[in-house]
């Protein structure tokens, strides 16, 4: 037993250090895939955390909490009834607010008394300045992060804005991590301080599921009592399809790593062939050869792993600024704590990492055992004994792709909504083939090219061109390597072709308005927040504009699910949308595409919808695509707000001016108008229009590295298997030295073989990389944001960017030059 | 000792060895001569359990090896067989004391601690620490010698061992054999092509085309 542990580990450390760039860029590689990974699952992780943090944590024993159907505040005298039957109640208040660096930050008014005697809280230890923290009304503690966002701490003065400018000062600094980030008051400090005594925003509720009933009864008919656990759920389920399409990232992420570790191990094993049949001539067993490769892989993905974990720290840095930028635009504001955290993700993906790196070896591993001790005598007859399967990997490849695609067409096609897993699936079916597919293709391939190659390259086709034909094993997986980052090139640049194409085309749709208002407390698409009645009669005094429209968005539940609803002015958008004059108002509503995939709703159809005033039926009159948001997204005009709502509020104002207005002229005005105070952000058409873009770079930004990665494997690929055969080659090449070949001759002929690669690569890739954009826009992206994105083929760039891929594959001819030069002409000649 | 009875080996269209028979006795040093292609190597194969002939009957050491699979031939030659190629077949990046374990750490053999005695009667004793691929020729010979040797099989094969180096070199090396043959009774079968030093051995077997030719 220790003797063949001894006898593994002498081989692996010496082989590890002969071949220690190799080991270093794979060891890179897994790095890679685990840190890109960590970071992802962490920083999604801490997202859902944070987003429904103010659920959990802040009153944790109260299971349940009562809250408005329709998002408003709630009248505090609700608290009475729950005392007076002895509930546990504890009142909560919250605003979003903007600081003076821009930051969104929730004040959140607390029973503070109420908590501190049930211990709901930790205040201990926090050094607050108790006396004050409810005496003063500007008091206020801070969580930590907050805080060192804001850079204040205890004593400082800070300001908040939401309609005015509030001063706070800080009474004490929340170490507690569980706490939710936020500035805290206490409710009645702030009830006074934002003005709005009597209104509280929701009640945690510590209860029996034996009082539900009770509780529901004294409740007033727009309030409503949810369980906590389930309130998290729905939060958690918004960012699900979100979180697939980060691990699909994560995911090739990892792919990659594979790729170069493969490659490290394949490079050992065919550089070691003589010395695996020697081994094996001095009596080896083949499990023996494969623990050999088996552990030189499991040693490269420990290290790998493990430096992946302090990598992924660091690219947390940005992916959890670039996370927290995107969920809070889209759907919430979030604070993420601790981005460098060691947890069970931690370990995760150290696992992963070690399983992928497992699994990466078992190819070459095998290849390993299947070399014959005589074959330290005579060399490649692997060759021959692999060729004749490859009409069968081809007709098998066949099989896995057609299977792929059928797969995923099924998954297109089936209701089965959330479960993406198919398409998943069919997508690595198809990668499989296309691996299986790719010896049949190169070598067939090759041998309609052999006389054009020989005829117009000569010495260097002729040379290449054996080279590449009796290893076409090699070189095909050369080529796959060099497909499959062609294929990630193809659909990412693609995927984010097409949507920004159909997102420019969707704004140009629905932004025609020429200034846009809303609150500047509020960072997401969608804010819940009404603004100030008066607002709109001011706006309506200045003479350049033409007409205001307003639009509010209000959550709502629809077939029990939580969405969105939208009351916009449908006669002011369609006459300025669509030219259409008094538009006809019906009882009828547009439904954003995402309910017409997910419940199969379409135009024509009757709806049921919850309102204050009981359920009403409206007939879906239009089917939108919102880019806006990832949930169902109803839109009613404004009239059914008052009829069935009670309401006529708005959280957003969109103006049209008159003809050759000038809208910053126009915005000057209403700055001084109604934005005194700047607790509004005032737009004109363009900005929006930018902001929108930035954002969607931005939520994008992490596919440009993905690109650049599959660029760098594929020259390492292509570097590494044009190494393994200069190294198999020697002989061939001393005999080329010996007949008066230069150094420079063989980088030609490598170079050559190189690009032959690079090409031919390029163009299976291209297959690959069609049907594989197809998948990822028609069926992942519909059926996770039930989005509909067009097509938007850019040939030209696509062009331009293969090229740059074959220019840096034929770059790999450069990396054998090492062997051409250290073989010597004569001493391999002597032998024969 | 070892006993080859009509043996045949084809690879594909090549007929290479065409009804073999012969028999080498136990403590016998023996070299097989012929022409290039005609078979020895094969030969040399089939007895150190390296290759499975298409039919006839091989017997080793008493043991009828014919019908073993892969995993019975590897270790049957673990424990009888030590063989020393033609180009030594070396591993370059271990050292010299680590390419003469590798054997005896496959096979359990317990005579780590003779590498040194082993080397200084081979006259490399100061190499041990040295890579293999700073050695020269005869040394690494040498090396490939004392990794066969040290775990003491009953039967050498040596395929062309002084094929590779200069005459002197050769002589050493066959001198070496030899007296390794005579303490210890290890039997020695050594394809050459060279006459002087078949005239050496025991006897000489002749093979042509695939069959005896005495
Ligand atoms: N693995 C193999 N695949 C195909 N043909 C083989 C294989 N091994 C040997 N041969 C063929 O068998 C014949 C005998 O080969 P072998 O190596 O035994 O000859 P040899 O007598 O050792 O020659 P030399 O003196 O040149 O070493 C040759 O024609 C060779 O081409
Ligand atoms: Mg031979």
């Amino acid at each position: 037993m220790f003797d063949k542990l001894r006898l593994i580990l002498i081989i692996v450390f010496r082989n590890l250090r002969e071949e220690k760039l190799f080991s270093i860029i794979s060891i890179f590689g897994v790095a890679l895939g685990v840190g890109l990974f960590l970071s992802i699952l962490s920083s999604t992780q801490s997202a859902i955390e944070s987003m429904t943090s103010d659920i959990k944590k802040l009153n944790p024993i109260a299971k349940y909490e009562i809250k408005s159907k329709f998002d408003s505040y709630i009248n505090e005298n609700i608290l009475e009834k729950l005392y007076e039957k002895n509930i546990r109640a504890y009142p909560v208040i919250r605003i979003d607010t903007v600081a003076e660096n821009d930051l969104i930050v929730p004040v959140i008014g607390i029973d503070t008394l109420k908590i501190l005697k049930n211990g709901n809280f930790e205040f201990q230890g926090a050094s607050i300045d108790l006396q004050s923290f409810f005496e003063n009304i500007d008091a206020a503690v801070l969580t930590e992060d907050i805080a060192n966002r804001l850079n204040v701490k205890k004593g400082d003065i800070f300001y908040l804005t939401s309609k005015e400018k509030l001063k706070f000062t800080v009474a004490g600094i929340l170490q507690d991590e569980s706490i939710p980030s936020g500035v805290y008051q206490d409710i009645g400090n702030f009830q006074e301080k934002f003005k709005i005594s009597g209104k509280i925003s929701k009640i945690d509720v510590d209860i029996n599921e034996a009082d539900l009933e009770n509780v529901k009864n004294i409740l007033d008919n727009d309030l409503q009592i949810f369980k906590k656990s389930s309130l998290v759920q729905n939060q958690t389920e918004i960012l699900k399809s979100f979180k697939m399409n980060l691990y699909f990232i994560s995911f090739i992420a990892f792919l990659v790593g594979f790729f170069m570790l493969f490659n490290t191990i394949f490079i050992t094993v065919v550089k070691k062939r003589e010395q695996i049949g020697t081994l094996r001539a001095l009596g080896a067993s083949k499990p023996q050869i494969l623990m050999i490769f088996v552990t030189q892989s499991l040693l490269l993905g420990v290290i790998g792993s493990i430096s992946g974990v302090f990598l992924g720290q660091f690219v947390s840095i940005y992916s959890f600024a670039v996370m927290e930028d995107t969920i809070s635009t889209i759907f919430k504001p979030v604070y993420i704590k601790n981005i460098f955290v060691f947890n069970k993700y931690t370990i995760y993906s150290v696992v992963l990492g070690v399983i992928i790196s497992l699994f990466s070896s078992i190819f070459p591993s095998i290849e390993a055992t299947k070399v014959r001790p005589t074959e330290t005598i005579r060399k490649g007859t692997f060759e021959l004994k692999f060729r004749k399967y490859f009409f069968a990997g081809f007709i098998l490849g066949v099989i896995l792709i057609f299977s792929g695609i059928m797969v995923s067409f099924i998954d297109y096609k089936s209701k089965y909504f959330d479960q993406l897993y198919l398409s998943y699936l069919g997508v690595f079916l198809i990668l499989l083939g296309f691996c299986a597919a790719a010896f049949f293709y190169l070598e067939k391939l090759l041998v309609l090219l052999e006389k054009t190659i020989k005829r117009f390259f000569k010495t260097v086709g002729i040379i290449s061109f054996a080279d590449i034909y009796s290893s076409s094993y090699r070189f095909a997986i050369a080529l796959i390597s060099v497909s499959i980052s062609t294929a990630l090139i193809i659909s990412m640049v693609t995927l984010i072709d097409s949507f920004k194409t159909s997102l420019s085309d969707w704004i140009d749709d629905n932004l025609r308005a020429d200034i846009f208002i809303k609150s500047s407390s509020c960072s997401s698409n969608f804010c819940f927040e009404p603004l100030e009645e008066d607002v709109l009669q001011k706006i309506k005094t200045l003479d350049e504009v033409e007409a205001v429209s307003t639009f509010r968005a209000m959550p709502g539940t629809f077939k029990g699910k939580n969405i969105l609803f939208g009351f916009g002015e449908e006669r002011v958008v369609k006459k300025h949308h669509d030219g259409i004059e008094n538009f006809n108002v019906t009882k009828s509503v547009a439904i954003s595409e995402y309910l017409k995939v997910k419940y199969g709703i379409d135009k024509g159809d009757y709806i049921d919808i919850d309102t204050p005033k009981g359920t009403e039926k409206f007939k879906v009159r239009e089917v939108f695509t919102s880019y806006s948001t990832t949930n169902g997204f109803i839109i009613f005009d404004n009239s059914f707000q008052k009829k069935y709502w009670g309401e006529l509020k708005f959280t957003q104002i969109s103006i049209y001016l008159k003809k050759g207005a000038n809208p910053d002229n126009v915005i000057a005005e209403l700055e001084d108008l109604i934005n005194k105070n700047k607790s509004l952000d005032i737009y004109n058409n363009l900005t929006i229009r930018q902001k929108v873009i930035k954002i969607f770079d931005k939520s994008f930004a992490i596919t440009y590295a993905i690109q650049l990665i599959a660029l760098i494997v594929s020259l390492l690929g292509v570097g590494n298997m044009l190494y393994a055969v200069s190294l198999e080659r020697r002989k061939e090449i001393s005999i080329l030295k010996y007949l008066g070949s230069s150094n420079k001759l063989l980088v030609k002929i490598y170079t050559f073989s190189a690009t032959v690669i690079g090409i031919l690569g390029t163009i299976y890739g291209s297959i690959l990389g069609g049907i594989l954009s197809i998948i990822i826009i028609r069926v992942v992206n519909t059926k996770s944001f039930g989005w509909t994105i067009e097509f938007d083929v850019r040939y030209f760039k696509l062009f331009i960017l293969l090229l740059i891929l074959i220019i840096f594959v034929s770059i790999a001819g450069f990396l054998p030059v090492r062997t051409f030069k250290k073989v010597d002409p004569k001493k391999f000649t002597a032998f024969e | 000792m070892i006993l080859l009875e009509n043996v045949y080996k084809n690879y594909g269209e090549t007929k290479v060895l065409k009804g073999v028979s012969l028999q080498i006795s136990a403590g016998e040093f023996v070299s097989i001569m012929g022409p290039s292609g005609s078979g020895k190597s094969t030969l040399l194969n089939i007895i150190g359990a390296m290759e499975k002939p298409d039919s006839g009957k091989v017997m080793i050491n008493n043991v009828d090896i014919t019908d073993f699979d892969e995993e019975k031939l590897t270790e049957f030659r673990r424990k009888y067989i030590g063989y020393i190629f033609q180009f030594f077949n070396l591993f370059n990046n271990l050292t010299v004391k680590e390419n003469i374990l590798i054997p005896l750490l496959i096979g359990g053999v317990k005579n780590e601690d003779k590498i040194p005695e082993v080397l200084d009667m081979l006259g490399i004793g100061e190499k041990i620490d040295s890579f293999a691929h700073q050695l020269s020729g005869g040394q690494m010979q040498r090396v490939a010698i004392a990794r066969a040797l040290l775990k003491e099989p009953k039967i050498v094969l040596a395929d062309e061992p002084t094929g590779s180096l200069d005459s002197t070199s050769g002589e050493n090396i066959l001198n070496i054999l030899r007296e390794l043959n005579i303490k210890f009774g290890t039997t020695i079968v050594m394809v050459t092509h060279n006459h002087e030093i078949a005239k050496f051995t025991d006897r000489i077997i002749k093979i042509k085309d695939g069959v005896i030719s005495v």
